[in-house]
């Protein structure tokens, strides 16, 4: 390309205008291009799969996990269920044994007449009671509480028959015993000190003086009946007879000893009947 | 590049097979928590209500054995105490007699006149022999006899005492009344050793509640 020079005269060839050149774009805005996906030119446009796979990947583990466990789960729903089924049935079966032993025992136990057992019982404990009883005990403590000028002129345990039934049977589990007791002073107040000595004493519960009278025979002479409860237990005294020559009476030595009992003592229990008997 | 839900579009063969198997697993994890695994349950609370009726049966049951042995052993003890102790009229009234009498004579003190009232105890099989006497001594014989009388072998109970003071001197009279007892025999009207169902059958029969009439 050659210029016309002013300066030389030369002449001067017109320029020809040059090719419009590609202008580069202008410099992007600060909001961005809105339409610049539109714009993806590319042969294979990138897109990003890995969230997907990702996703995928974990869904079929999850599932397998669950998988496993469902087959884990129904194999043992399977047996577990067969084998508690079976269970139920064997237990109805040994619950139907059972109940007929329990039936077949509730016959046998119907079949014995247990009211008229246990009165028997009642009875023959009584008795045995009444057999058991020491008096040389009962003796023994009656004296430790009597005054001096107090004699007993009877006295009469309420064992056996004589005791009312349910009372005795009350008392009989308590070991205690009513007993009856007239006598005879020549003083007032010896009585009373009789009474107070067995309130005192630990084998005597709840004296009471049901009646007391004067008796005229000519010197001063009070009569009277009482009731104490009287707990036995403990050892009388022993009592020993020398041999005496004959004629003369024998000679009675104490000793705090234990009597010697050979009597059996056997003690019925009673048997509640079904249902519970009092 | 491609928008977000584009490549999820475009890739539903890689993730919805996936989908949907977890979904499958996932509804059938649920079918058996809210089906079956209810009915393991009920299962096995039937197994427990199974195994409380069992053992409040077996319970029943040993409770109703020990009686039956507490039966049995109360109508041994019974018929032993029937047997050994009481034994027959025909068999003891003579020496249950004379023991008395030398258990008084061993006591030093002489009864001069005795009474044996008898009673008849039908609904235990039972006699009820008693000795009514009055002998006069001094206290230590009496505790002597009363000791004696405590000691013997015999059944003999000592009833009823009375003691009366002789204000001319240290004796006392003394009243007391023995009792013994005797099992009945067919002769005397009654089974020798009642106490047994076969012995004695009874209409009689515990109920349910089991109350004593």
């Amino acid at each position: 390309m050659s210029t016309a020079n002013p300066d030389h005269g030369d002449l001067s060839f017109a320029v020809p205008p040059a090719p419009l050149r590609p202008v580069s774009a202008p410099a992007p805005t600060p909001g961005g291009n809105p339409r610049a996906d539109s714009l993806n030119l590319a042969g294979r446009p990138f897109g990003n799969r890995r969230p997907v796979v990702r996703i995928s990947l974990l869904l079929w583990l999850l599932g397998l996990a669950l998988l496993l466990s469902n087959v884990f789960v129904f194999r043992s729903y399977l047996s577990d269920s067969a084998d508690k089924r079976a269970k139920i049935a064997h237990g109805e079966e040994e619950f139907l044994r059972q109940q007929k032993d329990v039936q077949d025992l509730q016959n046998r136990l119907n079949g014995y007449d247990l009211v008229r057992l246990n009165d028997q019982i009642d009875f023959l404990n009584t008795q045995i009671d009444a057999r058991t009883f020491s008096w040389s005990l009962l003796i023994d403590r009656l004296a430790d509480t009597l005054p001096h000028d107090v004699r007993l002129g009877h006295l009469t345990p309420l064992t056996g028959a004589r005791a009312k039934r349910e009372t005795q049977r009350d008392r009989r589990q308590q070991g205690e015993v009513e007993l009856q007791i007239s006598g005879q002073t020549r003083r007032d107040e010896e009585l009373s000190r009789f009474v107070d000595n067995l309130f005192a004493h630990p084998s005597f519960r709840d004296p009471n003086l049901l009646q007391e009278s004067q008796v005229d025979t000519g010197e001063p002479l009070v009569k009277f009946e009482a009731t104490v409860t009287y707990l036995p237990g403990g050892t009388p005294h022993r009592v020993e007879v020398d041999d005496s020559p004959a004629g003369a009476p024998p000679t009675v030595k104490k000793k705090t000893a234990t009597t010697a009992r050979t009597t059996t003592r056997t003690t019925l229990t009673a048997t509640p009947a079904p249902g519970g008997r009092p | 590049m491609r928008s977000r839900s584009g490549i999820w579009r475009q890739r539903l063969w890689i993730w919805v097979p996936a989908l949907i198997f977890f979904l499958a697993n996932a509804v059938a994890f649920s079918v058996y928590k809210l089906g079956y695994a209810g009915q393991v349950a009920k299962l096995d609370d039937d197994i427990h209500a199974q195994e409380a009726r069992h053992r409040e049966l077996n319970g029943q049951y040993q409770q109703l054995k020990a009686m039956i042995a507490r039966v049995k052993t109360n109508q041994e003890q019974v018929q032993q105490l029937y047997a050994d102790r009481f034994s027959t009229r025909s068999r003891r009234l003579t020496s249950v007699t004379q023991e008395v009498k030398e258990l008084a004579r061993q006591a030093g003190l002489t009864p001069r006149a005795l009474s044996y009232p008898e009673k008849q105890i039908q609904e235990y099989g039972l006699i009820k022999r008693s000795f009514i006497f009055s002998v006069q001594g001094p206290y230590p014989a009496l505790r002597k006899l009363i000791n004696l009388l405590e000691i013997s072998h015999s059944f003999i109970s000592i009833e009823e005492l009375s003691v009366t003071s002789n204000s001319e001197g240290p004796e006392l009279r003394i009243d007391l009344t023995l009792s013994t007892l005797f099992a009945m025999t067919a002769g005397d009207g009654e089974a020798a050793l009642p106490g047994t169902p076969a012995a004695r059958p009874s209409t009689r029969r515990p109920t349910a509640a089991g109350g004593a009439s």
